[in-house]
């Protein structure tokens, strides 16, 4: 009898959080982020403003846009930091890419001419990493390797002076808005659907996925991880150098050195998206809200009169806290 | 549990007492200074002399010289929110201005809501568009580049809040304070130029063109050269960086120093200390007392430097950064108590410059 209750009871305790936390816990990512979130609202009566809201979107599109390229990388060369897909070039593509296209509009090229300038030249270092991945070096050195192209090329290009952006299309892009929404937030979302389309809706994606996970098993089906993984770095550098000539739009000029200061951002904001998701993995929508919460941070910090020597610190904490339900989340699972 | 980190976190902001005292006593000590005027080497001309090329409308732009600051007598800013957004805190001048500049409006009874962009032109940008959003009263910024930071400044115009800047001229602001970086740049050059003997090559960092105190800083030294036709600046000019700055201009300096033996470079010039810094690092341990160094901002590392008489560095400019804040400040508190009409264009402030004669002197009298 008494052998039997304590059996249940075992069985019930190893049952319980099988069924029920599993459900619950998927929704933590997102719920420490409204809990956050709800913070600053209450906090500050600006923080749920539109003009403010509006204003966070925008600053998040550059690492959104961004994000998601190198979220793609790894997807598809898998999430170990050291040995699966990354690209730290990123952050410097995006730097080249809007300072080629300022140089170009400042030579007289035409608007589309100038942006499809700087994006071939993001997609030509995309190719370079690619190949550089495919003929079997490490994804982490060899981004290494060609973000230092890219900032040294960006140099040369801007000679260390910050160039102008001028033009119709990038005016609208800092001001314009779509039905309310701001032109890059647009963009951002465009980008965002298109690439959870083709992750989630088409044999490219899903076999991305496959050949992030598990190369060997992905080439025993038949798939050629090697051509996955080249076209997943002409990807991430393409949507580097929109994010590049978003960036530049923002700040009316090509800066030179500005891809060391996004980098890191853009690395934060792709990892942090499998907080966002069921099975833990990088994903797209992740990213993004990911790029919005980062950037909502500073900005609810700042109104609610955090020193700015602490606003680095706050952020951090609270990004640890939201990470650390992907712990929680990890043991409930092996359980 | 995140709503007691960031209340312990904003709690941090009081200042406890002593500190208050000690600020009290910088500010006394500045605004002394301001009022006896100092007795230092070669102070700049006091009066309009320098109004030329104020940006913008010269006839517009009022030129004023440093005025006595009488805390006693000063507008409030009891009630008010005042926005800062410093470009950087990563170098002496910005972090005084900055912290200074809080203490001053905390002590006029305002509120401060301070930003420091990281000397990250998106995150000044983001910065000044946040402080937009939560409309204090006015908006002071410390540096920043025209190109990229106008859009943002003139969304603060476009949300009817006065502007205020410091060091930084845009067409937004009401009131810039700032040194007289004419002024600074030529005496930085002549003195340059008389050191050596009128003759020699001289090395520049000039890794940012774009920034206004440097852009007038290395014209001034062009036209001092023009008197000078046998000094020549060594090709290609060196380029400095604003973060990692004396560790890479240490490193460029020693490659040069393989480059030019002795007798094929007489000086080195920079529109700030910093990389001097790193280059002085340089030139003393490789022993080569034949180079002089010459910079503008008075870094605390470049005064050590000019006190040692065994340095090759010889020569900074220390701008009154605890009276540029102080003033600014005063700025805010006139404009907003409906005194416009006594807030200039520009507040001048005048530069001390500092040699090996006179460091200590200088160091103890401006508390620097």
């Amino acid at each position: 009898m008494s052998a039997a209750t304590l059996e249940e009871s075992a069985q019930a305790g190893h049952d319980t959080p099988r069924r029920t936390r599993p459900a619950l816990i998927t929704w933590a990512g997102y719920g420490m982020v409204l809990l956050v979130l709800a913070l600053f609202a209450i906090g500050s009566p600006h923080f749920l403003q539109w003009s403010n809201l509006a204003s966070v979107l925008n600053q998040a599109a550059v690492f959104a846009v961004a994000g998601i390229g190198l979220a793609i990388v790894i997807i598809t060369g898998g999430d170990d930091v050291l040995k699966g897909g990354i690209d730290l070039s990123l952050g410097a593509v995006a730097g080249l890419a809007g300072t080629v296209t300022a140089v170009a509009v400042g030579a007289g090229a035409g608007v589309p001419v100038a942006v499809l300038g700087g994006l071939v030249v993001a997609v030509a270092i995309g190719a370079a990493n690619g190949a550089a991945v495919v003929l079997g070096l490490r994804p982490l050195l060899a981004t290494l390797a060609t973000m230092g192209i890219a900032t040294s090329l960006e140099l040369v290009v801007s000679e260390n002076l910050k160039v102008a952006l001028e033009g119709s299309l990038f005016l609208w892009l800092r001001q314009g808005t779509v039905l309310g929404l701001p032109a890059a937030v647009v963009l951002l979302l465009l980008v965002a659907a298109a690439a959870w389309w083709a992750l989630g809706r088409t044999a490219w994606g899903v076999n991305s996925y496959a050949v992030g996970q598990n190369a060997t098993a992905a080439s025993v089906a038949g798939l050629d991880p090697a051509r996955y993984r080249f076209f997943s770095y002409v990807i991430s550098s393409l949507l580097g150098g929109i994010a590049g000539v978003l960036l530049a739009s923002r700040l009316s000029a090509a800066v030179p050195g500005i891809g060391a200061q996004i980098l890191l951002d853009i690395i934060l904001v792709a990892y942090m998206s499998t907080v966002f998701s069921r099975r833990l993995v990088v994903n797209i929508p992740g990213t993004v809200v990911a790029a919005v919460f980062v950037a909502g941070l500073a900005n609810g910090l700042t109104l609610l009169g955090v020193a700015s020597q602490w606003i680095g610190a706050a952020k951090g904490v609270l990004i640890l806290l939201v990470l650390a339900v992907v712990v929680v989340r990890g043991r409930s699972a092996a359980k | 549990m995140v709503h007691t980190d960031i209340e312990s976190t904003t709690g941090r902001k009081e200042r406890p007492l002593p500190n208050l005292l000690l600020r009290g006593a910088g500010f006394a000590v500045a605004a002394a200074l301001l009022v006896t005027g100092c007795s230092l080497k070669e102070p700049a001309p006091q009066s309009g002399g320098a109004a030329a090329g104020t940006g913008g409308d010269p006839a517009a732009a009022a030129v004023t010289q440093a005025e006595e600051i009488d805390p006693a007598n000063a507008p409030s800013l009891e009630g008010k929110t005042i926005g800062i957004a410093a470009k950087d805190i990563v170098h002496d001048f910005s972090r005084v201005v900055y912290e200074e500049l809080q203490a001053s409006v905390e002590k006029r009874g305002g509120k401060v809501i301070a930003t420091q962009a990281e000397a990250k032109d998106g995150k000044h940008v983001t910065d000044v568009e946040n402080l937009v959003t939560q409309r204090p009263d006015a908006i002071v910024v410390i540096l920043g580049d025209a190109q990229t930071l106008t859009p943002a400044l003139k969304k603060v115009d476009d949300a009817g809040i006065p502007l205020f800047t410091v060091d930084f001229q845009s067409e937004y602001s009401v009131n810039n304070v700032t040194s007289d970086n004419w002024v600074i740049g030529s005496t930085l050059a002549r003195t340059l130029a008389e050191d050596i003997g009128g003759e020699g090559k001289i090395l520049a960092f000039n890794g940012f063109p774009g920034v206004a105190p440097c852009r007038i800083r290395y014209s001034e030294l062009e036209v001092v050269l023009e008197d000078y036709p046998e000094i020549e600046i060594l090709q290609p000019e060196l380029q400095d960086k604003y973060e990692g700055t004396i560790e890479d201009a240490k490193k460029q300096i020693q490659d040069q120093l393989r480059r030019l033996p002795e007798g094929e470079v007489d000086a080195v010039w920079s529109c700030w200390d910093i990389p001097l810094i790193g280059a002085a690092q340089a030139i003393d341990s490789a022993g080569r007392d034949d180079i002089k160094l010459y910079g503008v901002d008075a870094e605390p590392g470049a005064l050590d430097l000019i006190a040692d008489p065994s340095s090759s560095y010889q020569f900074t400019v220390a701008q009154q950064t605890k009276a540029m804040a102080a003033k600014s400040a005063e700025n805010v508190a006139l404009f907003l108590g409906g005194r416009e009409a006594d807030v200039p264009n520009t507040s001048y402030l005048t530069p001390v410059f500092v040699d090996k004669s006179n460091v200590n002197q200088v160091r103890n009298e401006l508390g620097i």
